[in-house]
């Protein structure tokens, strides 16, 4: 099938930026945000939820005057390789540490709460399920993360209605008032990572039929996860309280275990609860391994796609085996903060900048 | 395009050799091969030691039934002294034959001396390395641990679920018992806004009833420094509203069951001179379940005296935990927001100046199939 074929419904963009949701913000989220702020902890939330929209505006602005085009393509028309390259190596660079950190943090996950005894190497094996997803190239990866939200979209709403359980509202008090101290945190900065789930458009925003409402798609998986992210952050918080919450390395996992029920039948609700996500996971590093593979094919055409897949698949398993600690990546994630919001909101006013600066030149 | 007939099946070796790695080898140990322990104990012994009793079902007997008439025990009992818990464990993985298997346990249960001394760095472990369940019961124990642990269950409970129906809600539990998980413990000890209170069992003078309940230990941070009488315990599950329709109180001139309760919290603030202080208004449902014929006493006199013994035996319970900075009811978790997150640490010192009014107000809904 060749590409010119292949069209992405709004629908099939949205299940993409859900999936993306539910495999980013399980674990890590709701610790960054309770330690950002000590009130209101919606506050944070909605904060980034707002930016990002205009993030999502933005991009999918960017592709609209080139259909069929993706953000590589588009920047190379503008201003050749070697500069779009040099403008574009920050959002590879992104792509490829969001893959290893990925990989390893829910190695690292799996490890602390399912296999103490597995080695770290073979747990980062699951590199390997999203890699073969994503050669099999947009299709398979759109179709696959459908198929996936129809069994874990379910799960995950049972299990957000089953922590309902043993939660006091008070413990989240103030409700309504905010010193937004979180602006002077570096981890509030770094609980933007859930939030850029719009910038994989720029890869696989050309199949849409009519780009510039691209970012439709994104506000609707916004809203339909927004009450999944609130609860992925309040739930710890209303449970154990958010002093405790600020300690705990996955709080939300706590919050399974702590979740008893006489009739639930299943013993473990944090394996169920964790599988469930780990799907999600795979169906988003699958989506990003399709657009570092195809960004890079663009650059340079004579490399074979999957060769460069699987190099790309070699080197991020090499460096997730890497990251010396649990710490470490975290502060990764939190470090890695501007270069996020670089790729998010500066990228694509450079490029829409660049474009209305030849138009104009064109005119005179 | 020449068809080359071996690459399905290449390619199928290949996919379904990634199934072994999902097998997750490393961390086999079969069911038989492990020892599983229900109840966790933690006793307090000689110069700081801990000494920590586990109980093991024996899956066996538990198929014959625990309550047979032979003379063989259902479970087994370890224990080991050590420094620290995990020397402990340790040191019990070096007596048995199978692999050590933490995760069913049901109840953690300690003594009283170990609680005086701070519970936390004993209970740190079970949430960090989430080898014991974080929803399992808590409980302390006053008095020695073996009449406990050895005591033969004859009410039908197998081995390891007897502390674990004891307290759960939809077995033995009650609001007469009061019961607490893992987690809110050590939530407690992490919020300086709030105390705990967990149940003190002992070992029962009669045999086939193994626990029975002592009172209510509460707690300064992690050290246990007072323990309620269980007759109070009551009027705390009413003010905290844990009160689901079943419990019967024992008034001078009838019985009564508790149907419902409401609590509202009408004021929460600091007052002029900086004290806390709470007004919270309780509504109850009664309904009467015996009356006493010979000193009847009119409906409106009996709704007062349910009200009036509950409201003394709530401040009698405020009156004992203020001294001690243990707030049990939880106000603190109230005034997040209204005082400043600086002065949470101060929060036990704040507490014990602080002001409650209770105003509880019942109301009787029916009589049952007599008239009054």
């Amino acid at each position: 099938m060749s590409n010119k074929e292949i069209t992405i419904t709004p629908r099939q963009y949205t299940i993409i930026q859900t999936v993306f949701f539910g495999g980013m913000s399980f674990f890590l989220y709701p610790e960054l945000v309770a330690n950002s702020t000590n009130q209101a902890y919606w506050i944070p939330v909605l904060f980034w939820l707002l930016i990002s929209l205009f993030g999502a505006f933005l991009y999918s602005k960017m592709m609209e005057p080139y259909p069929r085009k993706n953000i590589v393509e588009i920047s190379i028309l503008l201003m050749g390789k070697k500069l779009s390259f040099l403008l574009l190596l920050p959002l590879l660079v992104f792509w490829f540490n969001s893959i290893s950190l990925m990989i390893r943090a829910h190695a690292e996950l799996v490890n602390m709460t399912m296999l103490p005894m597995t080695p770290i190497w073979v747990l980062s094996c699951l590199f390997v399920i999203p890699l073969l997803g994503a050669m099999g190239g947009i299709t398979s990866v759109v179709r696959t993360l459908s198929v996936y939200s129809l069994i874990c979209v379910p799960l995950v709403f049972g299990i957000t209605i089953l922590g309902f359980q043993d939660i006091d509202y008070y413990l989240g008090k103030p409700w309504f008032k905010s010193s937004f101290d979180f602006l002077t945190s570096p981890d509030f900065y770094g609980s933007s990572y859930i939030w850029i789930g719009f910038i994989y458009c720029g890869m696989i925003g050309k199949y849409a039929k009519k780009v510039g409402q691209l970012w439709k798609s994104y506000f609707w998986a916004t809203l339909c996860f927004l009450p999944i992210v609130i609860t992925i952050v309040l739930f710890p918080i209303l449970t154990f309280g958010p002093e405790l919450t600020r300690s705990i390395t996955f709080p939300y996992v706590l919050k399974m275990a702590s979740v008893n029920n006489y009739w639930l039948i299943v013993e473990s609700l944090t394996a169920i609860y964790i599988s469930s996500v780990m799907i999600y996971v795979i169906g988003t590093i699958s989506l990003i391994y399709y657009c570092i593979g195809k960004a890079i094919h663009n650059f340079f055409p004579q490399w074979g796609e999957k060769k460069i897949l699987l190099i790309i698949g070699g080197l991020s398993y090499i460096v997730a085996l890497f990251i010396p600690s649990w710490d470490w990546l975290r502060q990764g994630v939190v470090i890695e903060s501007p270069l996020r919001l670089f790729v998010a909101f500066l990228l694509p006013m450079i490029i829409v900048g660049q474009y209305t600066w030849k138009k104009r030149r064109c005119h005179k | 395009m020449k068809r080359e007939p071996f690459r399905p099946i290449i390619k199928s070796i290949l996919i379904f050799s990634f199934l072994l790695l999902v097998s997750g080898c490393w961390d086999v140990k079969d069911i038989d091969n492990r020892m599983i322990a229900v109840v966790l104990g933690l006793k307090s012994a000689e110069d700081d030691n801990v000494e920590v009793y586990m109980k093991f079902p024996k899956p066996e007997t538990m198929t014959k039934g625990s309550s047979g008439g032979s003379d063989d025990k259902p479970f087994i009992i370890v224990r080991e002294t050590a420094p620290t818990v995990f020397a402990a464990i340790n040191q019990i993985k070096l007596k048995l034959p199978k692999s050590l298997d933490l995760q069913s346990i049901q109840t953690v249960v300690v003594d009283e001396e170990l609680s005086q001394k701070g519970l936390l760095p004993y209970l740190e472990f079970i949430i960090r390395s989430r080898m014991v369940p974080v929803d399992a019961n808590f409980a302390i124990v006053k008095g020695e641990f073996p009449p406990l642990f050895h005591s033969k269950a004859q009410t039908g409970d197998s081995a390891g679920m007897l502390f674990n129906n004891f307290f759960d809600e939809s077995a033995g539990g009650s609001p007469i018992k009061s019961n607490i998980r893992i987690w809110e413990v050590y939530r407690s000890f992490s919020n300086p806004l709030e105390s705990c209170l967990v149940p003190v069992i002992r070992a029962d003078e009669q045999q086939d009833t193994p626990i029975s309940m002592e009172g209510s230990g509460y707690f300064t941070g992690d050290r246990l420094v007072g323990i309620l009488p269980q007759k109070n315990l009551l009027s705390y599950s009413i003010l905290s509203q844990n009160v689901r329709g079943e419990e019967v109180m024992v008034v001078e001139n009838a019985d009564v069951r508790i149907q419902k309760n409401k609590i509202e919290y009408t004021e929460i603030g600091l007052n002029s001179y900086g004290k806390p202080h709470v007004h919270l208004k309780v509504t109850l449902e009664l309904s009467l379940i015996d009356s006493n014929f010979l000193n009847k006493i009119s409906k409106d006199d009996l709704e007062n005296k349910v009200s009036s013994i509950i409201e003394n035996k709530a401040k009698e319970i405020i009156e004992v935990t203020k001294p001690e900075g243990a707030d049990i009811f939880q106000f603190g978790n109230r005034f997040r927001g209204k005082i400043s997150t600086d002065q949470y640490e101060q929060w036990p010192k704040l507490y014990k100046d602080m002001e409650v009014e209770i105003e509880v107000k019942s109301h009787l809904r029916k009589t049952g199939l007599l008239k009054y």
